[in-house]
């Protein structure tokens, strides 16, 4: 045997309670993980692999407030420019405004369209060619087709709510992304057939643009801004990562919203590891006594309880960790698992009611499976019910659950260190009081408690 | 007495020195000049509670040889148990000087006492105090874990020390799984596993049935006999007193002269 032998003994001396502890510092540490993940793909969305020359220009004010249609042979003719595309965002409704029915529409011009998103290929020569020929035709993006089951003919209709139009596209064909990009979920339209529903050459949201070079930008974007300026419809030209980044400032401080949450998942769960280690070692008073009689020291019995609280919390921060590595980027696993989650919690209440209520008939057979068996019949049925959703479940994706603000819910290194921390923080920190109390205590009183 | 397993008898006593290969100077220098192994000079405590003051202890003057066994008897709250607290260095005098194995514990800062319990001093409890979770042997280990002792060199004194108190069939068992007066014979055993010269008991029979109380005395007579272990047992009991050599009365905090005892008794 070894000290180290012995802290583990002693963390896993009450197995229902470190497991009620590790489990509520994994199920905090998915909460903290789940919404730091959501904040870094927010301000932080993934680079592309290879350096992007492509940047928006848009309204200097506002997106809803479009730019003039000539704008994109303005932008053409400046130094540097290599391509102009107009976009206009359609929004619209498809079927319903369920979130599993969102996904981006775009009213685009296509040749130039795919000229400047050069990392989207149309499937074949002939869908594009029957994409730029057919006025109300579409293309979607693979993910749609997987989603939807769309085939070439079928008619898409969306109704319109930012515009006054209704279009009734028909897919002609599908186009695929050739990089890591998010953008397989799109649906492009000839902006031609907009401007026919609405009678007008329409401003658009944004004009897409292709520089020479990714290091162009860094000049060219303020010249744009320059030569807009005082203009009727001034400017704001970006990357398209600050683009992306606009939509959250549109949000408000979400940054402090979420580490605010965090801050207070991250406390309770402290409290509560903190609680149960202060429970813990006053339980065993008289054995640290004992231990400071045979001669273990202050250090030693500091080292010890810490030594378990680290345990504890390595075995739940584990847990949420690595549950948190599976679970967030499949959004359908994650809704049944909370699901199992909170039916497993509630049968478990349930069970523990029943002990409870029946305690005085010692006799019950019902009190006698409540209390013996509740927490794995309260296991048993979270687990089937997760097992059920996710066999039944329509597959579900992050982007379109969250409106177009999340793409992906890929756990990055640094919140799984973020995780990692807190982890070694709860550790320490829900340890560190009764340890250093049980250091403090005379071996006497210690003694005196039981003898 | 009962039987407690002592057939290995001398080879065993002989493996405990050997198996203690850590460096643990005596604290005599020489054994030959081993003489008095505690020593209290006008010790006192007072324990000062709201605006009373108690005077467990009152200038007790004790001297306490190698080899002895000495039993502390008297009334509930003579003071006792406060002189073995004294003596064991987790309690400190209000006035006067204690001495243990050439140590002044007055002297020594709380980590040097620690130390120094764990290498010259075994502790056996009323109440056992065993660690519910570890094996027999593992709890025999316990405090030979602070030693710098190899694994292997542990395990085996661990080992020794059971077989001493007749226990090394039961090595893997938990407290749970022994009676109490196995229980008893374990916590003696992981008391001696440091090979201390100095045992101090605390009512060691007084959880126990006369048989296992029999059994737990004759290990203890064995360590003084044949091991050569210096004990000092807080008692109750008349009868495990009489397995001491010499019998000690307190009486309201005061030592009585040797052969005097309380009134009443």
């Amino acid at each position: 045997m070894t000290l180290a032998t012995y802290m583990f003994k002693n963390a896993l001396r009450n197995k229902r309670r470190t497991a009620l502890t590790a489990i509520s510092l994994a199920i905090s540490l998915t909460v903290v993980i789940f919404l730091k993940t959501i904040l870094l793909q927010m301000t932080d969305p993934p680079e592309p692999k290879r350096p992007s020359a492509r940047f928006v220009v848009r309204h200097r004010v506002s997106l809803t407030m479009g730019l003039p249609r000539s704008n994109e042979q303005k932008i053409r003719e400046m130094e540097g420019i290599v391509d102009v595309t107009p976009m206009q965002w359609f929004q619209g409704i498809y079927k319903d405004e369920k979130p599993e029915n969102w996904f981006a529409r775009f009213a685009v011009d296509p040749d130039s369209f795919f000229r400047v998103y050069d990392n989207l290929k149309p499937a074949s020569e002939e869908q594009f060619q029957a994409f730029r020929k057919t006025r109300t035709g579409c293309l979607v993006g693979r993910k749609l087709e997987e989603r939807y089951g769309f085939k070439i003919g079928d008619t898409i209709t969306i109704r319109g709510d930012i515009f006054d139009a209704n279009p009734e596209l028909k897919v002609v064909g599908f186009y695929d992304v050739t990089d890591d990009q998010p953008m397989n979920d799109w649906l492009v339209f000839q902006i031609k057939y907009l401007d026919e529903m609405l009678g007008e050459t329409t401003r658009v949201s944004s004009f897409f643009a292709l520089a020479d070079s990714p290091q162009r930008l860094e000049t060219l974007l303020p010249a744009i801004e320059e030569r807009f300026r005082n203009s009727d419809a001034e400017v704001k030209a970006e990357t398209e990562k600050a683009f992306q980044m606009s939509f959250l400032e549109m949000m408000g401080n979400v940054t402090g919203l979420i580490n605010t949450l965090v801050t207070v998942v991250v406390f309770a769960v402290l409290l509560i590891a903190a609680s149960t280690m202060a429970l813990t070692i006053k339980e065993r008073t008289r054995e640290v006594a004992t231990l400071k009689a045979l001669g273990f020291s202050r250090g030693h019995i500091l080292g010890l309880v810490v030594g378990e609280g680290i345990i504890v919390s390595t075995i739940g921060g584990l847990l949420g960790i690595g549950g948190s590595y599976v679970v967030l980027p499949r959004p359908g696993l994650l809704a049944a698992c909370a699901a199992g989650a909170i039916v497993a919690i509630i049968i478990g209440v349930l069970m523990m009611a029943i002990s409870f209520i029946l305690e005085m008939k010692q006799d019950s057979k019902v009190r006698f499976i409540a209390s013996k068996y509740g927490a794995i019949i309260a296991i048993c049925i979270g687990v089937v019910i997760t097992g059920l959703l996710v066999a039944t479940m329509p597959t579900l994706d992050w982007l379109s659950m969250s409106g177009g603000y999340v793409m992906a819910m890929n756990v990055r290194p640094q919140t799984g260190l973020l995780g990692l921390g807190i982890t070694v923080v709860v550790g320490v920190f829900s340890s560190f009081w009764p340890a250093f109390q049980a250091s403090r205590m005379s071996v006497l009183d210690g003694l005196r408690k039981v003898d | 007495m009962g039987q407690v397993g002592f057939d290995q008898g001398e080879n065993t006593i002989s493996h405990l020195h050997q198996n203690l290969g850590y460096e643990k100077s005596s604290p005599f220098g020489s054994l030959l000049e081993m003489a008095i192994v505690a020593q209290t000079t006008h010790v006192s405590k007072v324990y000062k509670l709201a605006a009373a003051e108690v005077v467990a202890l009152d200038e007790v003057n004790i001297v306490v040889n190698e080899g002895d066994f000495l039993a502390l008897m008297g009334p509930s709250g003579s003071g006792k148990s406060t002189l073995l607290h004294l003596i064991a260095g987790i309690d400190r005098p209000s006035s006067g000087t204690c001495s243990v194995l050439n140590f002044n514990l007055g002297t020594m800062s709380e980590s040097e006492l620690a130390k120094w319990r764990n290498q010259y001093v075994g502790f056996v409890f009323q109440s056992f105090n065993l660690v519910p979770v570890l094996s027999a042997l593992e709890n025999v280990e316990l405090p030979l874990l602070l030693t710098g002792l190899s694994s292997s060199k542990r395990k085996a004194q661990a080992k020794t020390a059971l077989e001493l108190v007749g226990l090394a069939d039961r090595m893997d068992h938990t407290p749970r799984q022994l009676s109490g007066g196995q229980q008893q014979r374990i916590a003696i055993a992981r008391a001696i596993a440091t090979d201390p010269q100095l045992i101090l008991c605390d009512e060691p029979t007084g959880n126990l049935d006369s048989v296992s109380a029999d059994a737990v005395l004759e290990i203890f007579h064995t360590l003084n006999t044949q091991l050569g272990k210096t004990i000092i047992m807080v008692t109750h009991d008349p009868h495990a007193a009489r397995a001491a050599k010499e019998v000690r009365y307190l009486e309201k905090g005061k030592l009585l002269p040797a052969g005097e005892k309380p009134k009443d008794w």
